[in-house]
């Protein structure tokens, strides 16, 4: 077995384009649940939105990218608006339904034939990063690190993708200390006692969708601009839920947690697949148990029961203190 | 009885009686839940500046008029204001604004918050809770100094000043008590309602609890608080309003309303064995 | 490292290594047996043919240029097969896996459609060196000519066997809000299980679907059991919250339900009986004796259930529990037990919900999941906790859905789509359920 492939493979997944735009995704989970308390379970959909308001206008209508960027806040916006009007005011339980299944409509329309004039159907959308690979200004180059190489693309995507997860970590990092965070985190413990004290509880919850929802949609738009295309499968439940996967993991209502979540789960995930597929390639597993390429499916398996076990025995993160942890598991 | 309550000394003790200078007026006030009449309220007003004790038995709706009055459940119908502005269907966040501050009587401290923090929130006016000042520390650091100032000060006259860096969830029930009253101050009401503020605190924190509420009527905040408890109605309220079946069915000084024959029925109508007077 | 956390610790990680333990076992008995072959040249290929009369007779003509997308899983394209004139089309794949074939249904010629709208898009699983034969039949357009009056009917018929499914399978569901205030995301799993097992039984072993079927039940009903005693009792005695126990079901359901993909494969299958059958024509619709048949058991079993819980001993008990649980344990009755009843109950009505599901549109590696934002709305509807309610609210969330389809019949995916908003609209509308009383929700 090729040791040394696999830890290479693995640590580029760990700061790859898939830990950035998760680590963004689960930084807007963590402004939601881990500052608000609010159960968001459709954050795929904000993600989704992200990805297809760059590469629709772009890729079907010739737009600049640059002039495409605004969409990905508008939509964001507005699809925390259209979600959080009727939802913010239902109990936390009926919020993940409603959530959950708003994102699916958001997935199954973006993959319906009856749209694919516009978004391309299930294939998705490519061709709409030519503008910001002419931005780069790496030199065309196959870069190496160990036994991992990789394009100018990739690394120019890699560094802006993280200067953009810093910056947006910052911005909650500022938020979350003001008087502003403690209002959110008020709300977390209780909102009567909020609403007691004259907080328009409705109103800050609103805001929490509103930029926790922009900063998913924005991790949605690095996932499609780094990998070169947006397709609607990307974005299905399983988005969010490993989102919640790698917030738990870093740390819940830590400004940091989503960032080293991201790192640990897509090293973990890789090193998994890289080790399978390497088995499987060398005939060292029983048939039965390993047949084709259906391994692919084990990093599936691994995240869901980890999720679980997680929130069972480490619901306050890997590194976390016990006495700290910031949802409620009593 | 207190001096204080002298103003109230010339009111007729029954339901509904007219007040000199009422802070609080409610006007058929109705709530069902289902086919049960939970709070049926024909006229009550709550005279400024004193401290007005809300008394049942269990289940007569002391707690439901409570959430209605401070908007936190919706009536079906009925007219309530205070100070003279109508709060008649306002949001609760909206109601605090107006001067009125109500606790819980399930304390609601904010566990995984600092004692401090807790104070904190309370203040209105903040230019820092905007999102967009949030971000801009120069905009609210001068005003987050003074709060935090203020919130000392209050929590030292709780005797709480040490235990400003604790999370509230650490805290004992009647330290959670005291918080929760000294949190409610910190928005500066004008009157101030306490659901059951006795309610699981041990009896060393109570007579300091007591003394607080009284501190609120000396400093000129109107008092009105749901309790079960007729020694502590009797230590330290001006009037006393009481509740039965969602119905107000006697007012009058303390003295007054215990010897009311109306009161003691309802009272032995759910409790045999409650002795009006003994703590329970 | 504390003791008593320590002692925590291995008390839990016992638990989860018995579940994880319990669970490979049975998944390797199943799949033991199942064969794989190994060679190259994987692809996908198949006919689409036209059915239509000559001459008083039935034939099927070939269909050219129609186009056939593949792609994978994940959404990546594969390629765009086209038919040739004698209908036949053939696009290899990179490899064994699970891959998606579209069909383009503005390709085809006017006037005709798919015989069964549900192959309009299909999941295939690639076995190593195999290939999949798809063949799609076409006919006329019977909904064009019928008009959208005339199958009204038929609309409202499928509509009463679907609601049908759905209660069964949100029964439990219910109960289990109920009683623990659990949300359990994982309940489409057990639906899966139960179909799932009874299609092994039945493919794999040789039993038929009647025999099959009582080992799929047995196997969800297990199933319901061991995440009672093995997972949820032990985390309610801890004290973990509601939330935490949701995001834990969520977690458990994903994990689960990539082990059935794992082991299943993505691909849609029957079972060996009654998978095809001649619809008995009741005029303006007809159904087929599978159909007669689901609807008769699952009103009987609903109407019996119904019996039990109104009129038996346990029946109360649980009403009692679902009502207060402090209340009920306070007047004697074991909350434990009665849960642990609910588990097993509600398991087996899953899984007897599965395996119908599978008679009706197949069995799939996700048949439960799909199921389950219907099912919760359907429990939502009829107002969390009450099963009677349940009962309610899974008929109108039945019929809803399938008038979804009648509304605007041109799309397949909209049936999900509607299924969703309808979802969205009951929690909007009526947050209380159709039988709940209205309470203050924040």
């Amino acid at each position: 077995m090729n040791w040394s492939l696999i830890i290479a493979n693995a640590l580029y997944a760990a700061v790859g384009v898939n830990a950035i735009g998760y680590a963004l995704i689960a930084s807007g989970i963590n402004v939601h649940f881990g500052y608000t308390g609010l159960l968001n379970f459709g954050q795929a959909g904000f993600a989704a939105i992200g990805a297809y308001a760059v590469a629709i206008p772009v890729s079907r209508y010739d737009w600049p990218f640059f002039a495409a960027v605004p969409l990905i806040f508008v939509g964001g916006i507005l699809f925390a608006l259209l979600l959080g009007i009727p939802t913010l005011r239902l109990r936390a339980d009926y919020l993940a339904i409603v959530t959950i299944a708003a994102a699916e409509i958001v997935r199954i329309s973006l993959n319906s034939v009856r749209f694919t004039w516009l978004t391309g159907g299930n294939d998705g959308l490519q061709k709409f990063t030519a503008d910001v690979e002419s931005l780069n200004p790496l030199s065309p180059h196959k870069y190496k690190f160990w036994a991992q190489t990789f394009s100018e693309y990739d690394l120019f995507i890699i560094i802006c993708g993280w200067i953009l997860a810093a910056i947006a970590c910052y911005l909650v990092y500022l938020l979350v200390r003001s008087p502003w965070g403690r209002v959110l985190k008020s709300i977390r413990e209780d909102e009567d006692a909020a609403r007691s004290l004259g907080k328009n509880v409705f109103a800050y919850k609103m805001q929490s969708l509103v930029l926790g929802g922009v900063i998913g949609a924005l991790g949605g738009t690095v996932i499609a601009v780094g990998n070169r295309v947006a397709q609607p499968n990307n974005f299905g439940t399983a988005l969010t839920f490993f989102a919640y996967t790698i917030l738990i993991l870093g740390g819940v209502a830590k400004v940091k947690g989503p960032i080293v979540g991201a790192i640990i789960f897509w090293f973990f995930i890789s090193v998994v697949d890289n080790i399978l597929a390497e088995a499987t390639r060398h005939n060292e597993l029983p048939k039965w148990l390993v047949s084709g390429n259906n391994f692919g499916q084990v990093k599936f398996i691994l995240a869901g029961f980890g999720l679980a076990l997680l929130v069972v025995f480490r619901p306050q993160g890997i590194f976390g203190d016990r006495r700290q942890q910031a949802f409620d598991v009593r | 009885m207190s001096a204080s309550g002298d103003v109230l000394a010339q009111v007729a003790a029954e339901p509904g009686v007219p007040k000199p200078d009422p802070i609080l007026i409610a006007d058929g006030v109705m709530r069902h839940f289902g086919g049960l009449l939970a709070v049926d309220v024909d006229h009550v007003e709550v005279q400024r500046g004193l401290i007005t004790a809300l008394i049942g038995p269990n289940g007569a709706g002391k707690t439901t008029f409570f959430n209605l009055l401070t908007g936190f459940d919706e009536a079906n119908s009925g007219r309530w204001s205070f100070d003279g502005q109508s709060l008649e269907g306002m949001a609760a966040h909206r109601v605090a604004h107006t001067g009125i501050v109500r606790t819980f009587q399930l304390t609601k401290s904010l566990s995984r918050l600092t004692v401090i923090e807790n104070m904190k929130l309370g203040a209105t006016g903040q230019r820092g809770e905007g999102l967009m000042a949030a971000l801009v520390r120069p905009l609210w650091r001068a005003q987050e100094r003074a709060i935090e100032e203020r919130a000392q000060q209050l929590l030292e006259r709780f005797s709480m000043g040490h235990m400003r860096d604790e999370y509230a969830g650490s805290l004992s029930g009647g330290q959670r008590k005291l918080l929760e009253m000294a949190r409610a101050l910190m928005v500066e009401p004008r009157m101030i309602m306490l659901d059951e503020p006795m309610a699981g605190v041990n009896p060393a924190l109570t007579q300091s609890l007591l003394a607080h509420i009284k501190e609120l009527r000396t400093e000129g905040r109107t008092v009105m608080f749901v309790e079960h408890d007729m020694d502590v109605v009797h230590d330290i309220s001006d009037w006393v309003i009481v509740m039965a079946e969602g119905s107000v069915i006697a007012e009058g000084p303390p003295d007054v309303v215990g010897a009311n024959p109306l009161v003691i029925d309802a009272y032995l109508g759910t409790h045999h064995d409650l002795d009006l007077g003994d703590p329970e | 490292m504390h003791v008593a956390m320590l002692r925590r610790l291995t008390k839990g990680g016992r638990v989860v290594r018995k579940l994880l333990g319990g669970l490979f076992v049975a998944l390797v008995v199943w799949f033991a047996a199942t064969p794989s072959a190994n060679a190259d040249g994987e692809e996908i290929t198949g006919f689409v043919r036209n059915e239509v009369t000559k001459d008083g007779k039935a034939v099927r003509e070939p269909v050219p240029n129609v186009k056939i997308a593949i792609s994978s899983l994940d959404g990546g394209s594969v390629g765009v097969a086209t038919t040739d004139e004698t209908g036949k089309f053939s696009q290899p794949v990179p490899g064994p896996g699970d891959y998606v074939a579209e069909i383009d249904q503005t390709s085809l010629p006017k006037d005709v459609a798919l015989r069964q709208a549900g192959q309009a898009k299909l999941t295939v699983n690639i076995r190593p060196g195999e290939s999949q034969i798809l063949n799609y039949f076409l006919g006329k357009d019977t909904r064009a000519t019928k008009g959208r009056w005339g199958i009204l009917p038929q609309t409202l018929a499928n509509g009463v066997k679907s609601s049908m499914i759905i209660a069964v399978c949100a029964v439990g569901l219910s109960l289990i809000y109920g009683t623990t205030g659990l949300s359990n995301f994982a309940h489409g799993e057990l639906v899966t299980l139960g179909a799932i097992v009874a299609w092994n039984m039945n493919q794999q072993v040789g039993l038929h679907v009647l025999l099959a079927a009582p080992i799929g039940i047995a196997a969800a009903a297990i199933a319901g059991l061991a995440n009672e005693r093995l997972l949820w009792r032990p985390l309610r005695h801890k004290g973990t919250s509601l939330t935490s126990m949701m995001i834990i079901s969520i977690g458990l359901g994903i994990g689960v339900r990539y082990v059935y993909l794992y082991f299943f494969g993505g691909r849609a299958k029957a079972f060996r009986q009654y998978a095809v059958q001649k619809a008995h024509d009741f005029g303006p619709f007809s159904l087929t004796s599978r159909d007669l048949v689901t609807i008769g058991l699952c009103l009987v079993l609903l109407v019996g259930f119904a019996m039990y819980l109104l009129r038996t001993r346990m029946g109360k008990a649980i009403r009692a529990v679902s009502d207060n649980p402090d209340l009920a344990s306070a007047t004697g009755i074991d909350a434990d037990h009665v849960i642990l009843l609910v588990w097993g109950l509600g398991g087996a009505l899953a899984g007897l919900g599965g395996i119908l599901l599978g008679l009706d549109q197949q069995v799939r590696w996700d048949s439960g999941f799909s199921l389950l934002l219907l099912m919760f709305a359907a429990i939502t509807l009829g107002g969390l906790g009450n099963p009677f309610g349940a009962l309610a609210g899974a008929f109108v969330i039945g019929m809803f859905v399938e008038l979804w389809t009648w509304i605007f019949p041109s799309v397949v995916e909209l049936k999900t789509l509607g299924a969703l908003a309808t979802l969205i609209l009951v929690l909007l509308v009526r947050p209380q359920g159709l039988l709940g009383r209205k309470e203050r929700t924040g």
